[in-house]
C-alpha cells in the first residue's frame, strides 16, 4: 500500500484525486450538488472561468501578470451593449469584444517598449479601464435590448447545442486552439522561453517585445470572451461584471500549477484549476455557506495551493 | 545600487559642475509637485487657500500610513497587495471594541489585527519563499471576506461619540489648529524614516532590496527581514484602520475597497523610488502621495467626476513610473 502510494506522481494526480474527493464530500453533504442539473450549470460557469483564467495563463507564462482583467471585462460588457444598440447583436459583439482586446494590445505595448513592470501597468490599466466604463455608463447598467438582439445575444450565455450550454461549447473550441498554439506553433515555445529566461530569449533572437504584445492582448481577449458569456446571459452591461473576477483568474491559474515565476504550466492547468474553483464555490453554496465565508475559504484555498506548489517544486 | 540618495549632489567643492541629470534625479519629483500646485492654484477655484490644503493633507494622512508600510515592502523587492483589504479588517475590528464600551482596546485590536495578517503574509513569505504578490493577493480576499463575513456585510454604527471622546480626538481632534491626525502621520514618517536610516534593520532592508542574493550570503536572514518588514506592513494598515473607526466611528466593512491599493502603491511609485528596490527613501513617497492627493482635489474642485479621476490617476502613476525607469536607465 505505501509502495503505491509512493508511486503516485502527486504533482500531476494530487489535484484530480483532489478534485473527485471534494465532489464526493459535497455530495455527502448534500446530494442536490451532483444532480445533472447542478453539475451542468457548474459547469457553465467554469466554463466562462477557463476563458479568463486561460488569458491570465498566457501571461503569467511570460512571467508577467494581468491585474487588469476583471476591470477589462467590465468594459467589455458596457461596451458590448452599447455597441449592440448601434450596430445590432452580431457586429455589436464583435466590437465590444475588440475594446477588450485594444485594452491589452496597450498593455502590451506599455510593458513592451516602455519596459514598465506588468503588474504597475496593469494595476494601471484597471483604474483606466474601470474609470473609462464608469465615466461612460455613470454606474447605471445598460438594459433595454429589442427583443430580437436580446434573443441572438441570449443564445451565446444561455442557449444549448443538444444538451450542452453553448459556452462550454466555446470554450472547449477555444481551449484546443489555445493549447495548440502554446505546445505546437513558434509563438508558444517563445512564451515559455521568454518566461524561462528572459535574458536568453532575448540572446537568441526572440522579438520579445512582439511576443509580449501578443501575450497581453491575448490576456485581454481572453477576459473580453468571458465577459461576452457573462453579458449575453444577463443580456445587460453591468459596470461591475468583472469586479469578483480578477482573484479567481490569478487562482485559478496558479491552483491548476501554472507557476507565477513563469515558463510553467499551460491550458490543461487552466482547465482543472479553473473546474476546482468553480465546483468548490457551488459546494459551499450548496452546503449553506455564506458568500462572505465563500471569499474568505477560497482565498485561503488559494494560499495553501500555492504553499504546496512551492514545497514540491523544491524537494 | 546605491542605498541612500547620492549624498554629494550639490557638494561643488572639487570644482566639478553639478550635473543636472543628478539634479533632476534629486529633486524632479519635488518640482513636479511644485509645478502641479502652481498650475493648480491657477486653473482650479479655491485651490490655493489654508483651510484646503488643511483638508487635503487630513484626508491624506489615514493613507500616508498605510504608503509607510507599502515603502518598506517594496523598498525590500516586494510588494504588499492585501493594504486596501486589511484596512477595512482592522477599522471592523476596532469599531467593533469600541462598540462595547472599550476605546482604547479598540485601538490595539485594529493594530493587532492588522499587524497579525501582516506576520501571517512575512512569515509565508519569509519562510516558504512563496511569491509575495500571490501571498497578499490571497491574503486582500481573505481579509476582505472576513471584514464582511464578521457583520454580514452591515457596518457597525452606533458609537456615541460623547463616550469616546478621547479616542475621537486622534482623527477628529486639533491643536493649534492642526489637525491631530496629520501630527500623528508626521510622527510616524519620522520613526518610519528613523528606521530605515539609522538602524540595523533598515541598512538590511536596503541591502535585501538591492540585491537578494548577496545580502543573503553576507548574513541576512530572508526570513526574519520578510516577517518584520510585512507584520510593520500589516501594522501600517491597523493603524489606518483604527483611526478610520475614530475619524468615522462606525465600522464599514468597505472602507479600504476603493483607491487605498492603488494609492498606496502609487505613491511610492510616483515618489521615484526604484519600484524593483533598493533605492529610494520615505520621504520621497510622501510627496509622491501629495502629488496624487493635491491632483485628485484640484480635479474636485475643478467639477471632474470621480469616475475620470481614477483615470487620470491611473495614468498619472504610469507615467510618472516611466520617467522614474527612464531615470534609471
Amino acid at each position: 500500500m505505501m509502495k503505491i502510494i509512493h508511486r503516485i506522481d502527486w504533482s500531476r494526480f494530487g489535484l484530480p484525486m483532489a478534485f473527485v474527493a471534494m465532489l464526493v464530500l459535497f455530495t455527502l453533504i448534500n446530494p442536490a450538488f451532483f444532480s445533472a442539473r447542478n453539475m451542468i450549470q457548474t459547469t457553465r460557469q467554469g466554463a466562462i472561468l477557463f476563458m479568463i483564467v486561460s488569458g491570465q495563463t498566457f501571461a503569467l507564462l511570460a512571467r508577467g501578470i494581468d491585474l487588469s482583467q476583471g476591470s477589462v471585462m467590465s468594459l467589455v460588457s458596457v461596451a458590448t451593449i452599447s455597441s449592440i444598440y448601434a450596430f445590432g447583436a452580431y457586429a455589436g459583439s464583435v466590437l465590444g469584444i475588440l475594446f477588450g482586446a485594444l485594452c491589452g494590445l496597450i498593455n502590451g505595448v506599455v510593458i513592451g517598449y516602455l519596459g514598465i513592470p506588468p503588474i504597475l501597468t496593469t494595476l494601471g490599466m484597471l483604474f483606466i479601464a474601470l474609470g473609462a466604463e464608469l465615466v461612460y455608463t455613470g454606474g447605471v447598467t445598460l438594459t433595454n435590448l429589442t427583443d430580437l438582439d436580446q434573443g441572438r445575444l441570449f443564445w451565446f450565455g444561455g442557449g444549448m447545442i443538444g444538451p450542452i450550454p453553448v459556452p462550454i461549447v466555446f470554450a472547449v473550441i477555444i481551449g484546443l486552439i489555445l493549447y495548440f498554439i502554446l505546445k505546437h506553433t513558434p509563438f508558444g515555445r517563445r512564451v515559455y522561453l521568454i518566461g524561462t529566461n528572459p535574458d536568453a530569449a532575448y540572446m537568441a533572437g526572440v522579438k520579445t517585445k512582439q511576443v509580449i504584445i501578443v501575450v497581453y492582448t491575448l490576456s485581454a481577449l481572453m477576459s473580453a470572451l468571458g465577459a461576452f458569456f457573462l453579458t449575453a446571459r444577463l443580456s445587460m452591461g453591468f459596470p461591475h461584471l468583472g469586479e469578483a473576477w480578477l482573484v479567481l483568474a490569478i487562482g485559478g491559474a496558479v491552483l491548476g500549477g501554472t507557476s507565477v515565476l513563469g515558463g510553467k504550466g499551460g491550458i490543461w492547468e487552466a482547465v482543472l484549476g479553473s473546474m476546482v474553483i468553480v465546483f468548490l464555490d457551488n459546494g459551499l453554496i450548496v452546503s449553506g455557506a455564506s458568500s462572505f465565508a465563500r471569499e474568505a475559504i477560497i482565498g485561503a484555498i488559494i494560499i495553501i495551493a500555492c504553499l504546496a506548489s512551492v514545497i514540491r517544486s523544491r524537494s | 545600487m546605491n542605498s541612500q540618495d547620492a549624498p554629494a549632489v550639490l557638494d561643488n567643492k572639487g570644482g566639478q559642475p553639478v550635473k543636472l541629470s543628478l539634479l533632476w534625479e534629486r529633486y524632479g519629483v519635488f518640482g513636479a509637485f511644485v509645478a502641479i500646485l502652481a498650475v493648480a492654484s491657477l486653473v482650479a477655484p479655491n485651490f490655493f487657500s489654508v483651510s484646503n490644503f488643511l483638508n487635503v493633507l487630513t484626508t491624506m494622512s489615514f493613507v500616508l500610513f498605510v504608503t509607510y508600510g507599502q515603502t518598506l515592502v517594496i523598498l525590500s523587492g516586494g510588494m504588499d497587495l492585501s493594504h486596501g483589504s486589511l484596512v477595512s479588517l482592522s477599522c471592523m475590528a476596532s469599531a467593533a471594541v469600541v462598540a462595547m464600551g472599550h476605546p482604547w482596546f479598540g485601538l490595539l485590536a485594529g493594530l493587532a489585527v492588522g499587524a497579525f495578517c501582516g506576520l501571517i503574509n512575512g512569515t509565508i513569505i519569509g519562510i516558504t519563499r512563496l511569491n509575495p504578490i500571490i501571498t497578499t493577493l490571497g491574503m486582500l480576499y481573505i481579509a476582505s471576506g472576513l471584514a464582511l463575513y464578521f457583520t454580514g456585510g452591515k457596518c457597525i454604527a452606533g458609537i456615541d461619540p460623547d463616550s469616546v471622546q478621547g479616542f475621537h480626538f486622534l482623527a477628529e481632534g486639533r491643536i493649534f489648529n492642526v489637525p491631530f491626525v496629520i501630527l500623528l502621520a508626521l510622527a510616524f514618517f519620522i520613526l518610519t524614516h528613523f528606521l530605515l536610516r539609522h538602524t540595523r534593520f533598515g541598512n538590511h532592508l536596503y541591502a535585501l532590496g538591492g540585491n537578494e542574493e548577496a545580502a543573503e550570503i553576507a548574513g541576512i536572514s530572508y526570513a526574519r527581514m520578510k516577517i518584520l518588514i510585512f507584520t510593520f506592513s500589516g501594522l501600517s494598515c491597523g493603524i489606518a484602520g483604527s483611526l478610520l473607526t475614530s475619524r468615522m466611528l462606525s465600522g464599514e466593512p468597505r472602507v479600504g475597497a476603493g483607491t487605498f491599493l492603488l494609492e498606496s502603491i502609487g505613491a511610492v511609485v510616483v515618489g521615484g523610488n526604484d519600484i524593483f528596490g533598493g533605492t529610494g527613501n520615505v520621504g520621497r513617497t510622501v510627496i509622491g502621495l501629495m502629488i496624487l492627493h493635491f491632483l485628485e482635489n484640484a480635479l474636485n474642485l475643478m467639477g471632474i467626476s470621480t469616475f475620470a479621476q481614477q483615470i487620470i490617476v491611473g495614468i498619472v502613476v504610469l507615467l510618472f513610473c516611466f520617467l522614474g525607469l527612464a531615470r534609471n536607465k
